[in-house]
């Protein structure tokens, strides 16, 4: 053991040594003289870890050889206080085609994702100096180190990035086989870090695609700013379910990008019939009343047929004082209300139920009756199978009655 | 909609506003003497035990002047309570006009379900769709006058037990039903271009769902599963060709005192606390609680990772992934009664965090925890008072320096205040709520059955909620700051984040027809939200950055809609600043429009343009990005022959400009056998995709690949 120490340190010193001397020496043979990087330090963010990116400055000396060689790190070692928490087994690599007997400073660029534990390790000994560091090999024998120095910091001070990223549909389900037509949506729970405003894209592949070369069509395109709380909740749009098969959907950071491979939900469309009881959590799509129209004793509640549907039930709530969305809580833009279902747990003030061949109505005198002059509400559609369950509910809309 | 029976398998609709036209009265007259011709036939077949009923007398009905008859309730099977799907029947007395009757409705607890009553020999029949809650129930019976008044024929309180239900179908009888759904295509690659990366020509793929219900007395059993089937095992869910998704298997028992319950498979505890989030787990729970809810206990075994598949198809086969513990609820104040709650959660576990659908930080380690949340609802419940306390104590992997063991407390209380519920303010009906949460999450606290908390966190959140007429808006302010526990080395950062929403729905009359009707219902909506980051204290010595960065915010959009189409549109601006230089300062600034439009039952299109400039005004650079999808589902044929077609374009110009690419596919299906119950349905369909790259000036990006396929699709839906 002291053996192989004493040898390693010997080695060490000759390559010094060596480096040394090809740096004063004119005509020299050695090549790699020094490793710094840019910046020569870091933040990182504790106790639950996250990236940082930089670049290795690889410097060479004059050199006579063959100016073709590859520049090759195995690995990285993180230490706190001298002491190697863990092992970076990424290799870096970079061709080198420099003429000889020029000076070069090569550019390798890295992103590491500091581990949770070694984060973990950072934050319960914040006093020890932290640093990353790497030996590079020139492939003729000559090696040299350099290393960045890590700084335990806290997720706001850090650039923004994603830290952890949990897919799942609205069911809370990941896997899904459902009949053609039914509604579906994903949301994706985002840890992160930092602050800024992120770009993304739901991104899905379709039949056509997931039974041959796998190609990812977007559905959406959009920025979201991060900030504050480290958690965020977003939702998908409809995702497509009118073609029968496999569909993959995906969640992609386009800025800043993520450190690991984004996961993916399939769900496998198969033909709607009647005959069969249809699965929960469909969407039941509205056809009119438009949000916040007037409610008159002509108006006419439609919406779109759900397979599976024995009964629709028809309701209005009155509405209510809403929380602010929490975090973790679902975050739409645009004409659908930000209502936690669980508000709506009690009993409607009034409704209507139907057969599943109507898909229309208009109210009762008796059932108008039972509403406020001049107050808004809510209303939605609720499908329900012959056994009774809910299988489909729409989303909120306003209405307002006449004074 | 008015009225609307059965009689002997004939369904016949009639409506009472429509009695006022002489047109409709025609239509009136001959559902009534197709009624009329059912009824007659009904005589025929009275039951005597429909005789041998008792007869309910109606309570809380105003008799008026023109009252002259009022409606009976026949009595429940065992005469005290109704079972939760027992046949509601109210009799019409005999000397009630006929005409009278298709004005007639009948409302269960305010929901009309008139459209779902049967009409035979002289009594209305309502049998609920969905079981009925135990306990007070109301029955309305109203008449519709001539003149437009309504007028109470009836209103019965009554109530509704398990034990009736038991007491209706008999000791000996149950209720089982199954049913799948099932498809599997075969699909052949006829052809293809350009795609390097192409599985075998040939491919198997399909899948299904499952759902079985059994009940049998106070016993209830239900079952559902989904399957899939897929020859390439990189996209298979699990890795093999046939494999389970995800299931559960749900066991249950009712009585009045008390309720049981077993659930196996996908599941989730109902609860969202700093211990344990709400997330579906697959493992084994076992509930039990009184009758009335007011006390419930669960103990609970969960695979911590989220798992698909049938391997360790309990969640229960890993022994280093396992979560174990219980949760209680109790109302322990009977005076309070649901007014007040408390809630207990323990769990005790090791394992990983990571799995299907889960991408990033995977930690791995053990520990243990538990959370008290108590509920307090006040003054007609206008104030709700919630405080939660947790603890965690957590085990780190992979810890080589100094201790692994680490425990953090979480706590919070919240405080909620509603002044105005539907006030009268201005002419405006005004809610509003007030509130205020305070919030203190430890730096180490970590709970492997939460792993998405955001822990590191002392925050004070103050918000306000109005409702006022056409006007919502909802405000609220974050002050926070960071490093909790108060680490030596470790700075301490601020954030301040003010929040605002508000939409405006604008009440419009609805415009005569053929004239502006399509403009339909607009809407407006904006979002404004500022973050500041800033450094509270900074150790000495400290050797990183300092933060000091704004973040501003701000979307308006709006839309309408209107029958069959709709559109909305919405701008947004973003500004990110750092005044420490560590990163870019950023503008943005991003369109979004899009628009549906059902054009018939046949035909529905659908289509929406993205423009986004981001500008980084440090390095001075500019991109542009478009991202347009379009798309059309028609049915050529009426369940025989349709089409679906779908365009994606997404460009990205300027600095750091990709290549432009385009992606478009379709399908055109002919169904041979369309799926029935219990028979095999065939269909027969083409599909295609073409994805085209542009290089913009790189050559060897440039290219049009494509493939194109058939597909046999075979479905066997299955019902028992």
């Amino acid at each position: 053991m002291i053996a192989n120490s004493v040898k390693s340190l010997s080695r060490h010193i000759l390559l010094l040594a060596i480096a040394c001397m090809a740096t004063f020496t004119t005509g020299a043979q050695a090549n790699i003289v020094g490793v710094t990087t840019a910046p020569g330090s870091a933040q990182v963010a504790v106790p639950n870890g996250s990236a940082v990116t930089f670049t290795w400055q690889v410097r060479r000396a004059n050199t006579t050889r063959s100016p073709i060689q590859t520049i090759t790190s195995n690995a990285g070692t993180l230490e706190i206080g001298g002491t190697v928490v863990a092992t970076i087994s990424t290799v870096l690599s970079q061709i080198n085609n420099t003429p000889a007997n020029l000076a070069t400073t090569e550019i390798i660029s890295e992103t590491l994702v500091v581990p949770r534990n070694v984060a973990f390790q950072m934050a319960r000994n914040a006093d020890l100096t932290v640093i990353y560091r790497r030996t590079f090999d020139d492939g003729s024998g000559f090696t040299s180190s350099g290393s960045i120095r890590l700084v335990p910091s806290t997720g706001s001070s850090v650039p923004l990035g994603i830290r952890r990223l949990d897919l799942f549909f609205e069911d809370q389900s990941r896997v899904k086989v459902l009949p053609s037509g039914a509604g579906l949506a994903a949301l994706a729970d985002l840890n992160f870090d930092g602050s800024g405003t992120a770009q993304f894209e739901w991104q899905i592949a379709e039949p056509s695609s997931t039974r041959g070369a796998l190609v990812f069509r977007r559905l959406q395109v959009f920025r979201r700013s991060l900030a504050g709380r480290g958690r965020v909740t977003l939702k998908s749009p409809p995702l497509p379910t009118t073609s029968q098969g496999l569909y993959i959907v995906r969640l992609i950071a386009t800025d800043p990008e993520f450190n690991f491979s984004p996961p993916e939900l399939k769900y496998f469309v198969v033909p709607r019939s009647e005959a069969t009881t249809a699965p929960a959590g469909q969407r039941v799509v509205l056809s009119g009343p438009a949000e916040g129209a007037l409610l008159t004793g002509k108006t006419e509640f439609s919406w779109q047929r759900t397979p599976g549907a024995a009964v629709y039930q028809l309701e209005i709530y009155p509405v209510r004082p809403d929380a602010p969305v929490s975090p973790g809580k679902v975050q739409s833009i645009g004409g659908e209300l930000l209502i936690d279902p669980d508000e709506l747990a009690k009993q409607p003030i009034t409704g209507i139920v139907l057969p599943s061949d109507e898909n229309k109505t208009s109210l009762q005198r008796y059932s108008l009756a039972r509403l406020d002059p001049g107050r808004t509400y809510l209303w939605r559609v609720k499908a329900i199978a012959g056994n009774g369950a809910v299988i489909g509910l729409s989303p909120l809309r306003q209405i307002s009655i006449d004074r | 909609m008015g009225l609307l029976g059965t009689c002997l398998g004939t369904k016949f609709s009639l409506a009472p506003r429509t009695l006022r036209t002489v047109g409709a009265k025609n239509v009136v007259w001959g559902a009534l003497t197709k009624m009329l011709r059912c009824t007659a036939s009904s005589l025929l077949l009275l039951s005597s035990t429909a005789f041998a009923q008792d007869l309910v007398a109606p309570t809380n009905t105003t008799v008026t002047d023109q009252d002259d008859w009022i409606g009976i309730l026949i009595q429940s099977a065992n005469g005290s309570s109704y079972g939760p799907l027992e046949d509601l029947i109210v009799e019409v007395p005999d000397h009630v006009p006929f005409e009278t009757l298709p004005r007639l409705g009948l409302e269960v607890d305010a929901i009309d379900v008139t459209p779902l009553l049967a009409f035979e020999n002289q009594r209305f029949n309502y049998r609920p769709p969905q079981a009925l809650q135990p306990g007070q129930h109301q029955l309305r019976l109203i008449e519709v006058t001539l003149d437009g008044d309504v007028v109470e024929r009836g209103s019965w309180d009554f109530t509704v037990s398990s034990e009736a239900a038991i007491a209706d179908n008999g000791p000996d009888e149950s209720d089982a039903s199954i049913s799948a759904t099932n498809a599997v295509e075969f699909s052949q690659r006829l052809a293809d271009k350009g795609f390097e990366d192409t599985p075998a020509r040939g491919q198997v793929s399909g899948g299904g769902y499952a759902d079985a219900a059994y009940s049998h007395g106070q016993w209830s059993v239900t079952n559902n599963a989904n399957y899939l089937i897929e020859t390439q095992k990189d996209r298979a869910v699990s890795g093999r060709g046939f494999d389970l998704g995800e299931y559960t298997f749900n066991t249950r028992f009712d009585d009045e005192d008390f309720f049981g319950q077993v659930a196996l498979g996908h599941q989730s505890l109902n609860t969202d606390s700093f211990i344990m989030s709400n997330y579906s787990r697959r493992g084994l729970s076992a509930s039990l609680g009184s009758g009335d809810e007011l006390l419930s206990v669960t103990g609970f075994s969960f695979h911590p990772e989220s798992v698909v598949g049938s391997e360790n198809i309990t969640g229960l086969n890993d022994s280093d992934n396992r979560l174990m513990g219980f949760q209680a609820t109790a109302h322990p104040v009977p005076a309070w009664g649901k007014d007040f709650s408390v809630t207990g959660v323990y769990y005790s576990g090791k394992g990983t965090e990571g799995g299907v659908g889960i991408g990033g930080d995977s930690n791995t380690n053990q520990g243990d925890g538990w959370s008290v949340i108590a509920e307090r609802l006040l003054f007609e419940r206008s104030v709700k008072i919630t405080g939660q306390f947790a603890r965690s104590n957590f085990e780190q992997s992979g810890v080589v320096l100094g201790d692994d063991e680490v425990s953090g407390d979480a706590w919070s209380l919240a405080l909620s205040y509603t002044p105005f519920q539907a006030e009268e303010i201005a002419g405006q009906y005004l809610n509003l709520t007030l509130g205020g949460r305070y919030e203190r999450v430890d730096t180490f606290f970590s709970s492997l059955a939460n792993s998405s908390l955001a822990a590191d966190r002392d925050s004070l959140l103050l918000y306000s909620d109005l409702y006022w007429g056409n006007i919502s808006a909802n405000a609220q302010g974050l002050y926070q700051t960071n490093n909790v526990d108060d680490l030596s080395g470790l700075p301490t950062d601020s954030l301040l984040s003010l929040q605002f929403t508000g939409s405006y729905y604008p009440t419009i009359e609805p415009p005569a027809e053929d004239e502006t009707d399509w403009l339909g219902q607009p809407y407006l909506n904006l979002n404004i939200g500022a973050v500041d980051n800033e450094r509270v204290e900074t150790p000495e010595d400290y050797f990183g950055g300092s933060t000091d960065n704004s973040h501003l915010s701000v979307t308006l959009g709006g839309g309408s809609s209107y029958g069959a189409w709709g559109w909305q549109i919405s701008e947004t601006f973003a500004r990110f600043l750092d005044r420490t230089d560590a990163s870019s300062d950023t503008k943005s600034y991003f369109t979004d429009v899009s628009a549906n439009w059902t054009i018939s039952d046949a035909v529905q299109l659908s289509g929406g343009v993205q423009w986004g400039l981001f500008t980084d005004t440090d390095a001075d650079t500019r991109t542009h990005n478009v991202n347009v999808n379009l798309g059309v589902q028609a049915e050529i044929l009426p369940e025989t022959l349709r089409t679906s077609l779908n365009y994606n374009l997404n460009l990205l110009t300027g600095d750091g400009d990709t290549p432009d690419n385009t992606v478009a596919n379709g399908e055109i299906e002919w169904t041979i056998l369309p799926p029935t119950e219990n028979n095999v349905g065939i269909a027969l369909a083409f599909q295609g995709l073409l994805e085209n790259k542009d290089g913009n000036g790189d050559t060897s990006i440039d290219g049009t690949d494509w493939q194109l396929f058939s597909v046999l699709r075979v479905s066997a839906p299955i019902s028992y």
